[in-house]
């Protein structure tokens, strides 16, 4: 039986500068995820993702396939992200519930959906032809909101549930945008965890944010993926694994990149963390 | 309950246009729905700000950072990317130079420089064919050669100088005065592999060079070099173009087999 979920340690964001370092000093990481929009128009770095590919597992994650479109999902771009995937033969593929486009303009940015039939319909048809195109189950990942829409006639967990029944894709919980939602929309983020089915989840993210201050006196969390990650997202983390089990979980950071060193010994931190709250769990059962 | 497409497009001018009271009024996470909806359109602003800040980065080491951002605004205003890979969006920037007022008249050519250079620098170099691979074509048909150049490779004319700025740039390198006057310049640029360069050619070489880059024959790119300059000589020409490596394939001629 093929293994769900073959890779128990995190892996990291693999970003442009870092490529060389990684075929020159050949890092001990688990797995790299890539972003193929960084790759598509760049020979160069594509040439050295390949050579990566073949040496460690890879994760496709497309920031621009906006499968929240109502106008549609650009074939264009898909059939040039599957031509990469023919060349990487990556273990997982995913992409965001969130949209980027409208009447062709791309507005580099993962915006936010009503949660209604209407657009259930267009995100579960485009999924099905991702999924077709690519010959991979797709991973949905939670966004990061800071708005919530009126007409929604759904909560964003049982929308993803029932995308997950229609399409059969997966989902990519992440965590710390579970955590930067609640916190803005004012909703409880465990029990955000505690609604999504368990056996769909199929990796986990972490990236780091910040507050902000707000006018109210209140404040808003960005999800800057530019700082560590944060101890309330490592709370919910730990909750996550005793809710789901260990899955290929990925350390995100995508601006004000540091070291690979740096990024490696946050995704150590994450093994330890996963670790602790599988031995937690465990001592539950047996107590 | 507007529809997605309704809500989508308010969503969209709200962004990179103006305000959307309508979109605001289904709007819900806080007291202030503007107020988030600011945070999507600083995203969407700053992002492609960096982005157009990062190829044109002689252009902006002349300006100066600000004349950059505007320009980068007006042209995202104007041309919004189309395509989902943000690395091939920026070229439009060269045309909102270009029609902008009381900018240097060589402002354009930079950034025609800026955004060849950073295209090049991450093309792959693909392994020379020697000189010798043309003897396999019969003589006759030679001049209905056409070859197959590096990707690595652009051509730009321009009236000015303008390498001369992309070195002071390179050197990090600003002078109290810069005597700066127009003098024709016929670049070849290259690159491969995130390095790049700049060589200025004789106006035969370039006439040759750069309409072998567009597809002619080789007939034809002779024809131009010899318009170009009545001295331009094809054997010199050719021997020198094969002895840099830029030459990759060739098609169109028969082989002499």
């Amino acid at each position: 039986m093929t293994d769900l979920y073959p890779q128990r340690s995190a892996g990291v964001g693999l970003r442009l500068q870092h490529l060389a370092q990684v075929l020159r000093d050949r890092p001990a990481a688990a797995w790299f995820e890539v972003h193929p929009e960084n790759f598509l128009a760049n020979p160069h770095a594509a040439e050295m993702l390949e050579a990566i590919a073949a040496l460690y597992p890879v994760s496709v994650h497309s920031v621009g396939i906006s499968a929240g479109s109502v106008g549609g999902i650009d074939r264009t771009h898909v059939a040039r992200i599957r031509s990469l995937v023919a060349r990487l033969d990556p273990i997982l593929l995913s992409g965001h519930l969130a949209w980027s486009t409208h009447d062709g303009d791309y507005l580099n940015d993962l915006l936010p959906l009503p949660y209604h039939a209407e657009s259930l319909g267009v995100i579960c048809d485009h999924i099905a032809e991702i999924q077709d195109a690519l010959g991979m189950v797709f991973h949905l990942e939670n966004p990061s909101n800071y708005l919530g829409f009126a007409d929604s006639t759904m909560t964003e967990t049982a929308f993803l549930g029932e995308i997950v029944r229609r399409t059969g894709c997966r989902l990519l919980c992440d965590v710390s945008n579970i955590h930067v939602s609640a916190h803005n929309l004012g909703y409880d983020a465990r029990r955000y965890i505690d609604e999504l089915p368990a056996d769909a989840i199929g990796e986990l993210h972490l990236g780091g944010f910040e507050v902000e201050a707000e006018a109210g006196g209140g404040s808003v969390i960005i999800d800057t993926h530019a700082r560590p990650i944060a101890p309330e997202a490592w709370d919910l983390y730990a909750y996550a694994i005793a809710r789901f089990g260990r899955r290929p979980t990925l350390i995100e950071w995508d601006s004000a990149i540091p070291s690979l060193d740096r990024l490696l010994a946050e995704a150590g931190k994450a093994d330890a963390v996963a670790a602790a709250a599988e031995r937690e769990v465990r001592h539950a059962v047996t107590v | 309950m507007p529809s997605l497409s309704e809500t989508q497009a308010g969503f969209r001018a709200a962004i990179a246009g103006g305000t959307a009271p309508a979109l605001l009024s289904g709007l819900r996470g806080s007291t202030d729905p503007g107020e988030r909806l600011e945070i999507y359109r600083r995203h969407y602003r700053e992002s492609f700000r960096r982005h157009l800040r990062g190829r044109y980065p002689t252009l902006e080491w002349l300006l100066g950072t600000d004349p950059v951002v505007a320009l980068a605004d007006i042209t995202l205003q104007h041309s919004p990317p189309r395509a989902p890979s943000l690395a091939e969006y920026g070229a439009e920037l060269i045309a909102t130079v270009a029609s902008t007022a009381g900018l240097p008249p060589y402002a354009a050519d930079v950034a025609r420089l800026d955004w060849h250079l950073g295209s090049l620098a991450v093309a792959i170099a693909h392994e020379p064919m020697p000189l010798a691979a043309l003897a396999s074509v019969d003589p006759e048909r030679l001049g209905d050669l056409r070859l197959g150049l590096q990707l690595g490779l652009a051509y730009v004319t321009s009236p000015w100088p303008v390498d001369e700025l992309v070195h002071l740039r390179q050197q990090d390198s600003a002078p109290a005065e810069l005597v700066f006057v127009p003098s024709e310049t016929h670049l070849e640029l290259r690159g491969a592999r995130g390095q790049f360069s700049l060589q200025r050619l004789d106006t035969g070489s370039f006439a040759f060079r750069s309409a072998l880059a567009r597809g002619a024959t080789l007939a034809d790119a002779a024809s131009a070099g010899q318009a170009a300059a009545p001295e331009f000589d094809l054997s010199t020409a050719l021997a020198t173009l094969f002895a840099e490596g830029l030459v990759i394939n060739h098609s169109g001629g028969n082989q002499n087999v």
